[in-house]
């Protein structure tokens, strides 16, 4: 097992293994309740919630799961941590809880965090779990907000809607993209931010292929480094 | 080859191959689950000649079992999941015990703000309840007051009855959509409507929520409804403008609401309000 730093465990998931933009986990809820800052917020909120439960509970009980067991006591310890984030969103925050609908129940298979719990939490120390699991969280919100942020603005013309923070850089006047509310504007935005992402790493990689050439030929290290 | 220059592990020296020592770079023991119990002859890169020699030159034929994993009894497997299962119910059982209360609170408050608006602000309202076919207040002993049809009466300050608010559902464009409003059954007019639930399209059939032109234009029409473009609207009493872009929304909603006054409109026409001695949600 290669050795990492406190500061490594954290920072990785934030962006140079950001658990949608990188890894390509957690799509569902990406794709699906992103249409507004807030419930993209929300969701995000929700997932942070049960990720860093169960990698806390998991990390401190991983000397108690049988091997052959363990997979169905994580998704036990998961379903268990949003049944709760259901039952609370339901009671504290009924409308968010409307607008998130099933996707709420959906936690339970975002792989992102059954991963976490298979690939860290279960071999790692509690406190490095943490760390792990709050990194994670943090790229996962990351993502929901960017992909949250240009779906309200092109496809409501407004931004934070629902909150005190609500503006409409647009104004009155216009027209939104109705497009971008609905499913296919969820697939367009990912697309897009993928192909961004993408584009700016290749452009990276061959910036420092030239810094780097005559003295040494390197062989550009994208995004293979990250995986 | 990258395999011959991997350091063997623990497992691998005690294969019969091996002979308990490197046997070279061909002689690379095969995965361990494969030599466990079962003797069957070994194919290597050697050739089955060659394994055999090495094999008894190794002297004891019975190869060394590999060190195994500690076997973990069934019954510690159930008994993990099972306190884990108990363990979760439990906590679970807390947190509905917690939430129920304000779940339904909340619910209750929704009602009851919906009731107000479509009945456009009554002193107060009551619950009326349909029972064997007729409309009455008093619901007899043992009869579960929640599993029944029931709709609100509004009633102005003089006390006099100003419309019942009916609750329905039916079909829209993907899913069911659940709607009140409020019905004058001496006029036979609309006084309201307020959708409560949906799932239509976000941008499109969601109009039928957020369209404050077509959510007003239900007061005071006449039933039963007719939905119509807004440019054809001819201003008979029966006609409901539509929503473009969203037809199938606009026409389900009106739907709903013309099959759920057929289904009481002669109840609530025959029925006598006895002046809303309830208080109620005021």
């Amino acid at each position: 097992m290669k050795q990492t730093t406190p500061q490594q465990d954290f920072i990785r998931g934030i962006w140079k293994e950001n658990p949608v933009l990188i890894q390509l986990l957690g799509l569902c809820p990406t794709l699906a309740v992103t249409n507004t800052v807030l419930n993209a917020l929300a969701m995000a909120g929700a997932t942070t919630f049960v990720l860093v439960g169960s990698s806390l509970l998991v990390s401190s009980l991983k000397k108690f799961i049988p091997q052959e067991v363990r997979i169905s006591t994580y998704i036990l310890i998961i379903a268990t941590f949003v049944t709760i984030v259901d039952m609370v969103l339901q009671a504290l925050v009924p409308e968010i809880h409307k607008a998130l609908g099933a996707f709420i129940a959906l936690i339970v298979v975002n792989c992102i965090i059954l991963g976490r719990q298979e690939a860290f939490a279960s071999k790692r120390p509690v406190g490095r779990s943490l760390l792990d699991a709050l990194g994670t969280a943090v790229g996962f919100t990351i993502a929901m907000f960017m992909m949250g942020a240009f779906r309200e603005l092109l496809g409501y013309g407004t931004l934070f809607a629902g909150t005190p923070l609500a503006w409409a850089p647009f104004g009155e006047g216009y027209e939104p993209w109705v497009v971008m509310i609905s499913p296919p504007g969820g697939f367009f935005t990912l697309g897009f931010i993928l192909l961004f992402l993408g584009w700016w790493e290749e452009r990276k990689a061959k910036k420092r292929e030239i810094r780097h050439w005559p003295h040494s030929v390197q062989i550009p290290v994208g995004r293979e480094e990250a995986a | 080859m990258s395999e011959a220059k991997r350091p063997p592990k623990d497992d691998e020296l005690f294969t019969p191959q091996g002979g308990g020592g490197g046997t070279g770079a061909g002689a690379v023991g095969p995965p361990p689950e494969e030599t466990r119990g079962v003797k069957l002859p070994q194919v290597t890169a050697s050739g089955p000649d060659a394994a055999l020699g090495d094999a008894t030159a190794a002297g004891p034929a019975d190869p060394v079992e590999p060190p195994k994993e500690k076997e973990v009894s069934a019954l510690r497997l159930l008994l993990t999941l099972a306190v884990a299962g108990a363990l979760a119910g439990s906590i679970l059982v807390f947190v509905y015990l917690w939430s129920q209360p304000k779940i339904l609170a909340y619910r209750a408050m929704v009602l009851r703000e919906a009731v107000q608006e479509v009945l456009k602000g009554p002193a107060h309202f009551e619950s009326v309840f349909v029972l064997d076919g007729t409309l009455t207040t008093e619901v007899p002993e043992g009869v579960d007051t929640l599993k029944l049809d029931k709709v609100f009466l509004g009633y102005d300050e003089a006390g006099n009855p100003v419309g019942f608010a009916l609750e329905a559902e039916g079909f829209g464009f993907q899913d069911v959509i659940a709607l009140i409003f409020g019905y004058d059954p001496s006029t036979q007019q609309l006084l309201g409507m307020k959708v409560l639930e949906n799932k239509e399209t976000p941008g499109l059939g969601d109009k039928i929520v957020k369209d404050t032109v077509f959510v007003n234009g239900f007061a005071g029409v006449e039933a039963p409804l007719v939905g119509v473009k807004s440019d054809r609207n001819t201003g008979q009493p029966d006609q409901v403008d539509m929503i473009t872009g969203a037809t199938i929304s606009s026409k389900a909603v009106i739907r709903i609401i013309n099959d759920r006054i057929a289904q009481l409109k002669d109840l609530l026409t025959a029925y006598q309000p006895n002046g809303g001695v309830k208080e109620q949600g005021t």
